[in-house]
Parts: structure tokens; sequence; C-alpha cells
């Protein structure tokens, strides 16, 4: 994988790691 | 024999950086990442250690789940922009900015979806607009907001809006800390997860270990850069409308810097100004400590930088970059690919490979419109003699007689002119962004792996 490519695989991954970490704290706040 | 103190006289080269080995790149690159999920996943584990606030809603929870990650993000970017060079290092400071630019976007539609969703489904919790009867934290969150918004549109479309590369420098650093000073104050102002003391103590701490780094990168750095200038020894002419200006420490030289690296260059101005641009070291290590910087006009400051008198002070902060050789030394061969002044960093690259006599293949495919945009013809072609260098010259529109190739870099051009065993070499491109993307995309069809092709972003902002 090219740089370029790893950098938008990263930004990506990064943005859907936080949005799963927001979904988690209000599941884990309404069981 | 020469002692190390000749290196500060400038009569013995400034030793060059060991080269990077893969494995090694591989596992600092790995540990970078794992603290960048740390430092995402902190807010939430401080959210979730200690009393924990009653639910509101999976909506209303989710949304402020959202918001406490957006500030992450956000608060993340201080660090990539830091000049950290043990974090821009494996990757590449080019693509570390790259990656601010798509997290800062990210951390901006996770806040609109942060606001969304009390909107559609909690309005009455948002209060009234007026900032003079609005609840302050709410007002808080919402300058936050329009601040992050402007912030992230001015540094995505400078040029559409014709803001002066300097200007836009000091509108983006003052947007930055009022956007993240107000998510903080809206966050400890609202105050339902940050109740407990020890939890407000630490919100603040993780504020101001943010802004330390701010700190650095804007006061430390400025400061070890004035108590070490640089002196413009010469200025020349190369063609093409490109000018080199060499500088020669009057302290301590740059130190561990690679081919194809760039800095952080002020000229005839304060460091702690923020009329300074990142530029191509074009020479090499090899060439001794003096560093030649070469500038072709392309507006703003650009065109006063390159009328810079011998003599004129100098500030040099870095070296960042990976666009080198020596990430590469299994390498066979390369082929470099090089549209305008994106040629100066490939230029650094092919001194290192001359200095070292390197016997290595290498194939220049260099493009202009142009034959007077052409920089450093002769000395490219001189190169010829010591290396293994193949040159293939392309300009967009040719005048009569021309002995190169003539039209665009495209898939036809580049499987004529590149030789079949150089398919598994490292691509080394660096031009236009529409240049790099569509050699990019040939070199892909011609069946070159993607691993292989490296190109530099040559326009961070």
């Amino acid at each position: 994988m090219d740089r370029h490519r790893l950098a938008v695989a990263l930004c990506l991954a990064a943005t859907v790691f936080v949005v799963a970490l927001a979904a988690g704290l209000a599941l884990s706040l309404n069981p | 024999m020469a002692d190390a103190s000749t290196d500060r006289q400038g009569t013995r080269p400034a030793a060059p950086a060991p080269l990077d080995r893969a494995p090694v790149v591989w596992l600092h690159a790995t540990g970078l990442i794992a603290l960048g999920a740390g430092a995402l996943a902190l807010p939430f584990v401080v959210l979730m250690t200690g009393a924990r606030p009653p639910s509101q809603g999976l909506a209303r929870d989710f949304s402020v789940g959202l918001g406490f990650g957006a500030l992450a993000l956000a608060a993340l970017q201080f660090a990539l922009t830091g000049r950290l060079r043990w974090l821009t290092h494996p990757f590449g400071a080019d693509i570390v900015y790259l990656a601010h630019r798509y997290l800062s976007w990210a951390a901006l539609v996770l806040m609109l979806g942060h606001f969304a969703i009390f909107y559609i489904w909690h309005r009455p919790a948002l209060g009234v607009l007026n900032p003079l009867e609005a609840d302050w934290e709410l007002t808080a969150g919402r300058l936050s907001l329009a601040a992050f918004a402007a912030l992230v549109v001015t540094a995505q479309f400078r040029k559409p809006l014709r803001l002066a590369y300097e200007r836009w420098r000091a509108l983006h650093l003052v947007l930055a800390v009022v956007a993240l000073g107000a998510a903080v104050a809206h966050v400890l102002g609202v105050g339902r997860f940050t109740a407990d003391p020890d939890k407000r103590a630490l919100w603040l701490g993780v504020t101001l270990g943010w802004l330390a780094v701010l700190g650095w990168s804007r006061l430390v750095v400025p400061w070890r850069q004035a108590r070490n200038p640089w002196r413009v020894v010469a200025n020349r002419d190369e063609g093409g409308g490109v000018h080199t200006l060499e500088l020669a420490p009057e302290g301590r030289p740059l130190r561990r810097w690679k081919p194809g690296q760039f800095a952080w260059l002020s000229i005839g101005r304060s460091p702690f100004s923020l009329k300074e641009h990142p530029f191509t070291i074009s020479t090499a290590p090899e060439r001794g400590p003096n560093l030649s910087f070469s500038i072709k006009a392309l507006g703003d400051d650009t065109a006063r930088l390159i009328r810079t008198a011998p003599g004129t002070r100098a500030h040099v902060h870095g070296p960042y970059g990976a666009f080198s050789v020596d990430r590469a030394a299994d390498a066979a061969g390369f082929v470099m690919i090089a549209g305008g002044v994106g040629i100066t960093p490939i230029l650094s690259n092919l001194h290192a490979l001359h200095a070292r006599r390197d016997p290595r293949p290498v194939v220049l495919v260099y493009a202009n419109r142009t034959e007077d945009d052409i920089a450093f013809r002769s000395e490219l072609e001189a190169m010829r003699g010591d290396l293994d260098l193949t040159l293939v010259m392309v300009l967009e529109q040719a005048p009569p007689g021309w002995q190169g190739v003539t039209g665009r870099i495209d898939r036809a051009l580049l499987a004529r002119h590149l030789p079949p065993a150089s398919r598994d070499w490292p691509h080394m491109l660096c031009g236009p962004a529409p240049m790099t993307g569509a050699a990019a995309a040939a070199l892909r069809d011609l069946g070159v792996p993607s691993a292989r092709i490296d190109a530099e972003v040559f326009d961070l902002a």
C-alpha cells in the first residue's frame, strides 16, 4: 500500500473507531 | 584527518542519517497508530470511570459520545501539526499533513452529527441562539462548531477564497485555539460527565497537554531557531523561474537529514513570524553542511524569497519527509517522475546517488509545459556522466527541433520509456497533484504494485 492510501485508510479507521466509541458509550448508559 | 570541530566550519559534510530499515519503520508506525488510538479513546475512558451520569436516552447519549469523539479528533490535530519529528518520521510529514486535513473533516462531520441529533430530537435542550440570553456553555459549543467549520473550510479552499498563505496561517492558528478552547469550555460548562473534580482536573490536564504541543511548535522551536541562525550565501538562477538559495550554518548544521527531505524556511524574518514555508532541500547531505533550497515564485511570499540577497539571515527547521532513496535500500533501480518544480526533491535524491557513486540505474521522466520551464537542465545532463541516468524530458508545448518527448505523461509514454525490468523498482513521483495522480494510475495500469509508487504531496495548504 502506498503512503497516500495508507493515510486514507488510517483516517477512515480513526473515524469509525470514534463513532464506535460513541456508540459504546450510549449503549453502556442505555443497557 | 578532520576532527569534529571542522563540521562547523563547513570543510566536511555533516554525517548523513542512517538508512531507514523497513521493519523498524513499520514497528515505529504501528506504535504511533496505537498511541493515536489511545489518545482518541482517552476521553471515553475518563467518562466511563468513576460515577456515571444517568441515561438521557440512546440518541442523546450517542450524540454526546460523538461530541467527545469529535473533540478528541480535533485535539489530535495539534499533535499532527506540532512538527514532532518522532511522530512524522515513519509516514512522512507530507502525509501527516494530508491526514490532518482528512481527520479535521471527519471531526467536523462528527461535530455536526452531535449538533444535528440535538437539533432534530432534543431541540429544547439547545435553548435560544441569542448569546445574550442563551446559557454560556451552549454558546461556547456553537462558537466552537462555527470556528471549527471556518477552520476546515478556509484550509480546504484557501486558494479559491484568495486567502494569502501568511494571513491564512495566522487565521488558522487563532481559529484552532478558539475552537478547542470553546469546546473544552462547553464540555466543562455542561458538566454532565465532568461533575467529579477528578474528572475536571483530568480534562484540564489533557487540554493543557495539547496546548503544550502548540507552545512547543510556536514558541520553543522558534526560540531554538533564533539561537541557531543560518546565512544566505548564494542565490542562483536555475532556469524555469527557479532560484536556488544556498544557506550556510552560523551555528549547528542540520543533523541526520536524508536526500529528498524538506525543512521550514524563514528568510529575513524572526523565527516567531508565521512567514515561513516548507521547502525541499535540493542538495544531498553528502554535499556538506550548506543547504540549498530551490524555489519557484508561485505567488504569495515566494516572489520575495527568490530575490533574497546573499548575506540575509535565515532560519531553518527540519528535516521532515520520507521521499527518499534511503527508504529503499534494497531497490535494484529507481524510476523518478517529476513535474515542474517537483524536480527539487528528486534532484536531491539524484545528488545523493551521484555523490555515493551508486551504480543502480535511474530513469527520470521530467515533464514541463514549455522548454523555458525546464529547471536544472545542465545539472541533470551533467550527472549522466557518473550516474546510470536515463533522462526523458517531456514537453507539453515543444519548440521546433525539440529532441525530447512531446505530450503529457500517460500510460503510452511510460510504457515506451520505462524498461520492463523497472516494474518492481520504487517509483518516486513529485509534481502538481493532477500530474502525479495520472502518472500513478498509469503506472498501476502497467503492473507496478501500489507499494512501489510514492508520490510526495507537493501542495500542503
